[in-house]
């Protein structure tokens, strides 16, 4: 039996991208919003233990606006890092073996630094599915041709 | 002479018995503002003529601070400078400022029945702290915008520790809104191209252009507070759910809050409307084992809005279903009504402010789109992940609707540890 694809999306403020979900959806994906990082995490279990649900890729919204609460990543942070959230998120959890069949975009404004895009060249190093990014400014070719491509 | 020739830029008249809890802290507070000021403390030194020195201080001051109270219309002294003060706003306008300390109408009638028609600062009904800002900005509007400005940046700073956050967020959110007017816009101008408007056009055309007045006035403001060099948070700070918070939060302690016996209240508001729809509630019964410690008044209404809504948009003879899931990370509760489908990508703008759906457009003419938009504000307050989902059911134009509320394990219990 197939399973539905599910496209996993980290962001606070999904009026953003409403443009970004509808492309999504054409190329065949269900886009499942989680604004927070522990929504997140339980929607990841979730979805990776169902046997109705394939989760074909997961975007990353970085600069998560007002998240406080970092309790699921099991260290000492504080609110300001909220901020980064999607980025801790990365570095934390999603690197972790069990994920890395699973495509990543971090989609965010935030400018990715130099030292953040090594990291990404030293994980993607080790993945099969590889960790993307790419700059949340208006609906690119880019992000159609990487939701067709984990969508195929 | 003109202003720049002045020596202070204000002079205060009082009687010593105010000095101790009024006019000393207002001198000094006015002088830690930056203004100079003419107070005998500060000014009078031993040896000095007190009258030659006071006839100095009005000659020589842009500005006269009457502090008007009973021991004030009791002294000859006071009643000379005052004198010297009316004189002088003869000759130039707006000199006298009076403040009335601890004094009524008819006690300055009775002094001098011109006072009572100038404009006054009065510390009857207000704190003697709101005194030294009214005056700052009668006396040197330019410092008192200045410093204004200054707390502001100061309030954004404390919040933002770092700047660059600051930087970042305004950087955030003006890419943002820009990036969704260019959309809007465009979109508008195709489909202004056909003549032939059809309703569904027509209705599309109308909520676009509702997006691009809302996003223009956000990104104005923005811009604004850019150039101003101020920043108001204005997405945080001011919002109703912030206020409600701090005014909730400094009230009351966090407290244990059975959901079940909050869902019920509120359904049992709504029984009417339920009556009249014909809606069946079905709550699942472990719900009864959630406990949220928090601050009851705000988990109330985020329930509200949403059981409301629930409510309003769902279809006669229907089920509204209140049900629970328990993860690793989170209780989640999820409540769900079948009624019309949203329009494409309705669903993603659902918690924006202001943001009326076609439904909202034509079953509601009051609703203002800040419902759900004051719920998610709320809800990141405790780390309540919020979220709405849809899903397509075999009837067209039909789908369930679903409210998602994730509580974080650390406010959450679960009575008996029933798993």
């Amino acid at each position: 039996m197939s399973k539905d694809n599910i496209l996993l999306w980290l962001e606070d403020r999904p009026e953003t991208i409403a443009t970004e979900a509808v492309y999504a959806k054409n190329a065949g994906l269900i886009i499942k919003i989680a604004p927070t990082l522990i929504q997140f995490m339980d929607m990841l279990e979730e979805y990776t233990s169902s046997n109705t649900y394939q989760i074909k890729g997961m975007v990353i919204d970085i600069f998560v606006y007002r998240a406080r609460d970092l309790s699921v990543l099991n260290g000492e942070y504080t609110s300001n890092q909220g901020y980064d959230a999607g980025w801790l998120l990365l570095q934390h959890k999603l690197s972790e073996s069990i994920y890395n069949r699973i495509p990543i975009l971090l989609y965010s404004v935030k400018e990715l630094e130099h030292e953040r895009r090594d990291v990404i060249d030293r994980l993607n190093q080790d993945r099969p599915s590889k960790i993307t990014y790419l700059e949340k400014m208006s609906i690119s070719e880019k992000f159609i041709d990487w939701c067709k491509t984990i969508s195929d | 002479m003109d202003d720049h020739s002045k020596e202070w830029d204000l002079f205060i008249s009082h009687a010593s018995e105010d000095k101790d809890n009024f006019v000393r802290l207002l001198a000094e507070a006015l002088r830690d503002y930056g203004l100079s000021v003419w107070y005998d403390e500060f000014t009078l030194t031993p040896g000095d003529s007190l009258s030659r020195s006071i006839d100095r201080g009005l000659a020589n001051s842009k500005y006269g601070l009457a502090i008007i109270s009973e021991s004030f219309i009791e002294k000859p002294w006071t009643e000379y400078e005052l004198r010297g003060l009316v004189a002088r706003e003869i000759e130039e306008d707006k000199v006298l400022i009076p403040v009335w300390y601890e004094i009524t109408k008819d006690k300055v009638l009775h002094f001098s029945p011109p006072l009572v028609d100038k404009v006054a600062i009065i510390t009857n009904n207000s704190e003697l702290s709101d005194v030294p800002p009214q005056v700052l900005k009668a006396v040197r509007p330019d410092l008192y915008e200045k410093l204004v400005r200054e707390e502001l940046i100061h309030i954004s700073r404390n919040r933002f520790p770092e700047n660059r956050r600051r930087d970042l967020f305004l950087a955030h959110e003006l890419k943002q809104l820009s990036s969704v007017l260019m959309d809007r816009s465009n979109g508008l101008q195709y489909m202004l191209k056909d003549a032939q408007l059809g309703a569904e056009i027509d209705r599309r055309a109308n909520i676009m252009l509702s997006d691009i007045f809302s996003y223009s006035e956000n990104i104005r403001g923005l811009a604004d507070l850019t150039v101003n060099g101020g920043f108001l948070d204005p997405f945080s700070t001011n919002t109703p759910p912030e206020l409600l918070f701090a005014k909730n939060a400094a009230q009351k302690e966090r407290e244990d809050i059975k959901l079940e016996s909050i869902i019920n209240h509120i359904f049992r508001s709504q029984y009417k409307k339920l009556r009249e729809k014909n809606i069946t509630i079905e709550s699942a019964k472990d719900i009864q084992a959630i406990v949220i410690n928090t601050h009851k008044s705000n988990i109330a209404a985020i329930l509200r809005a949403i059981l409301d809504n629930a409510v309003q948009y769902a279809n006669n003879n229907t089920l509204i279903r209140v049900a629970h899931k328990i993860s690793q990370y989170s209780v989640t509760i999820a409540i769900s009504n079948i009624g019309q489908f949203l329009s494409d990508g309705e669903e993603y703008r659902i918690f924006q402010k202001g943001f009326r759906g076609y439904n909202t457009m034509h079953t509601s003419h009051t609703a203002q789109g800040m419902g759900l938009f004051i719920v998610r504000g709320i809800c990141e307050v405790y780390g309540i992940g919020v979220s709405y989902s849809a899903e397509e059911l075999p009837q067209e134009g039909i789908c369930r609707h679903i409210f998602s509320l994730s509580f974080p394990k650390n406010i959450t219990k679960i009575k008996n540890e029933q798993r």
